[in-house]
């Protein structure tokens, strides 16, 4: 891990990413706050671990079971349209409504 | 009535026909209107829904009979990111400030089951990211110890509202120690379970291999009454499992050797520099307490727990960026009002305008430490990191020892505003209980002391997974030793 440097750049990509918009000011500040955190992370490359190319986060942690459960196949009642609909910021019909994607 | 009740008096009045579900909410409700405005706990407080609430507890009573209801009659309050069907579940952000839920949590359902109602929900750091109850968009919660200092975080509300007795007990969810932290700084028993103990269904999610929800109580044996009921593998959250124990609080009833024999491990780490020394001293006289109870004391290290907040942030922010990719505006919560906006602009804005600054902060985290080129050095290092700690817990446990022993909080409560502006100061707070969450591990914090200033110092006790009884046992053992979950705040 090499040591990052958080320049005004890298807090606009990573912004772009996380699909927010940033304020010049608020560019500023997470600069500082990210390169603080980050540096901090750092400390992560100084562990020296042996677990091997083959392990897996995904195998290695879990609960009782080693194995993702399953449920029965049965139909259950799920949320009425008008209900899922009722807090849509706006709609048309039965449909979430947004800006227009194709000209 | 007083309103100085633990839930096993309720239930017990209840039982005995001495009190109703009808008059235990409106003693609350009304202490409620004089003190939960100074602390700001309360986010949504409706006395008619409430007593509704009440009415239904009162007739599960009637039709099954309170002898079949663990918890006939007893209020909670509910941290505002566990959804109550029909009642706002803002997670203390502007993004949500208007979304009701359209279902019950499953804990929620299972609480009722029990005879349980819900009294109103409760303010936190916004999505639950944060040690202060500074982050949330409806303004800091206050210590009723102290009113210019923080209750912990981000269970903050839930915390200062068990404290204030405001209610006996409320439902907080812990990803780093926002159980154990508030409960700590507020006096109060905090207990995490085990991953996978209690179904997530319904709670908004932070960060979903960490997030557990858990019970803030007066004293151990509440905690243990509000645990039997919310324990149980649910359909709905394939990570949950079926306790291969329970029953803990008729455990905690025939138990007789308490602390007897059992073997307590104190990690040298947590007993550095770092600590505060009223801390520390509180922490010393408590290992006192539990050897005078019976309790062998053994001294153990976990190498690697340096390394847990560091591993926390880039784990926790990463799935929080996954999680909170669902706020956009369109289906529901807050949309910017923005007009003419492409639909990236309106995503972009929606969230920009909607989350705060903390919130902002650990998305963009989280998304670095996923991005193409980072992921192997931070998000799988830290994955390793973990899977590291999880086996110094576990050599712990397999050198013979019961529990282990810690502080709860390298510090006491600290002022409002101290650690606002240093984002490192803040996370470094969690740092005696993230280890917990990142093996999957059970702890509880318990009061062990105040400082000068008087305000309260929690201990934290850690079990191996699945061993809440030994938890619950150990920590009413030294409960039973000492006097200090009797004191209260004076608000």
């Amino acid at each position: 891990m090499s040591r990052i440097q958080v320049d005004r750049e890298l807090v606009r990509k990573v912004a772009d990413l996380a699909q927010l918009s940033l304020s010049d000011s608020e560019i500023g500040l997470y600069q500082e706050r990210l390169s603080k955190v980050l540096s901090y992370v750092e400390q992560l490359d100084s562990v020296h671990e042996s677990l091997g190319q083959d392990w897996r986060p995904d195998t290695a942690r879990g609960t009782l079971e080693s194995s993702t459960p399953e449920r029965p196949d049965v139909v259950v009642v799920s949320l009425p349209v008008e209900e899922a609909m009722r807090q849509a910021p706006a709609r048309i019909g039965t449909a979430f409504q947004v800006p227009r994607i194709i000209e | 009535m007083t309103v100085n009740l633990t839930v096993k008096s309720i239930v017990q009045q209840i039982r005995a026909g001495s009190l109703t579900p009808t008059a235990v909410a409106e003693a609350y409700l009304q202490r409620t209107k004089t003190i939960a405005q100074k602390l700001n706990t309360h986010l949504h407080l409706d006395e008619a829904a409430a007593l509704t609430e009440a009415k239904g507890s009162a007739q599960r009573i009637k039709e099954i009979g309170a002898d079949r209801l663990p918890l006939a009659g007893v209020p909670i309050l509910i941290k505002d990111n566990i959804c109550v069907r029909g009642s706002k579940t803002t997670c203390g952000s502007k993004i949500l400030e208007n979304y009701v839920a359209t279902y019950d949590a499953t804990v929620i359902k299972r609480l009722r089951d029990a005879g349980a109602f819900v009294l109103g929900k409760l303010n936190m750091d916004e999505f639950a990211m944060g040690s202060s109850n500074e982050n949330s968009a409806f303004g800091p919660v206050r210590n009723p110890w102290n009113l210019d200092y923080v209750p912990g975080g981000s269970s903050g509300g839930s915390a200062a509202a068990v404290a204030a007795r405001l209610a006996p007990v409320a439902l907080g969810s812990d990803t780093g120690g926002s159980i154990r932290q508030p409960a700590s700084f507020c006096g109060i028993v905090g207990l995490k379970p085990t991953y996978g103990t209690v179904s997530r269904f319904g709670l908004v999610a932070f960060g979903s291999s960490l997030d557990q929800i858990g019970p803030l109580t007066c004293n151990v044996e509440d905690a243990a009454m509000v645990m039997d009921v919310l324990t149980g593998q649910d359909a709905n959250d394939s990570t949950s499992v079926q306790h291969p124990h329970g029953g803990f609080a008729k455990a905690l009833a025939n138990d007789s050797e308490g602390l007897k024999g059992k073997t307590v491990g104190i990690p040298e780490e947590f007993f550095d520099s770092g600590l505060d020394p009223e801390v520390g001293a509180c922490l010393e006289r408590a290992i006192a307490d539990v050897q005078k109870a019976g309790a062998k004391i053994k001294r153990v290290r976990l190498p690697n727990i340096s390394y847990s907040v560091a591993a926390y942030y880039v784990i926790a922010t990463a799935e929080a960026s996954a999680n909170l990719a669902r706020f956009d505006g369109i289906r529901y919560g807050y949309r910017t009002k923005e007009n003419g906006v492409s639909l990236k602009e309106l995503y972009r804005k929606t969230r920009s305008e909607g989350f705060g600054q903390e919130v902002k902060q650990r998305i963009m985290l989280g998304t670095f430490v996923l991005s193409s080129g980072y992921y192997d050095a931070f998000y799988a290092k830290a994955n390793k990191v973990r899977e590291l700690i999880s086996r110094d817990f576990a050599a712990a446990f397999d050198s013979g020892v019961d529990l282990l022993l810690t502080p709860t909080s390298p510090t006491p409560p600290f002022k409002l505003g101290e650690k606002l502006s240093d984002p490192l100061a803040m996370y470094l707070s969690d740092i005696c209980t993230i280890g917990v969450n990142l093996a999957g591990l059970p702890g509880i914090s318990v009061p062990c002391g105040r400082t000068k200033s008087g305000l309260p110092v929690g201990m934290q006790l850690i079990a191996p997974k699945f061993n809440e009884q030994t938890l619950l046992t150990g920590a009413h053992a030294y409960e039973r030793a000492t006097e200090w979950h009797k004191d209260q705040p004076a608000i």
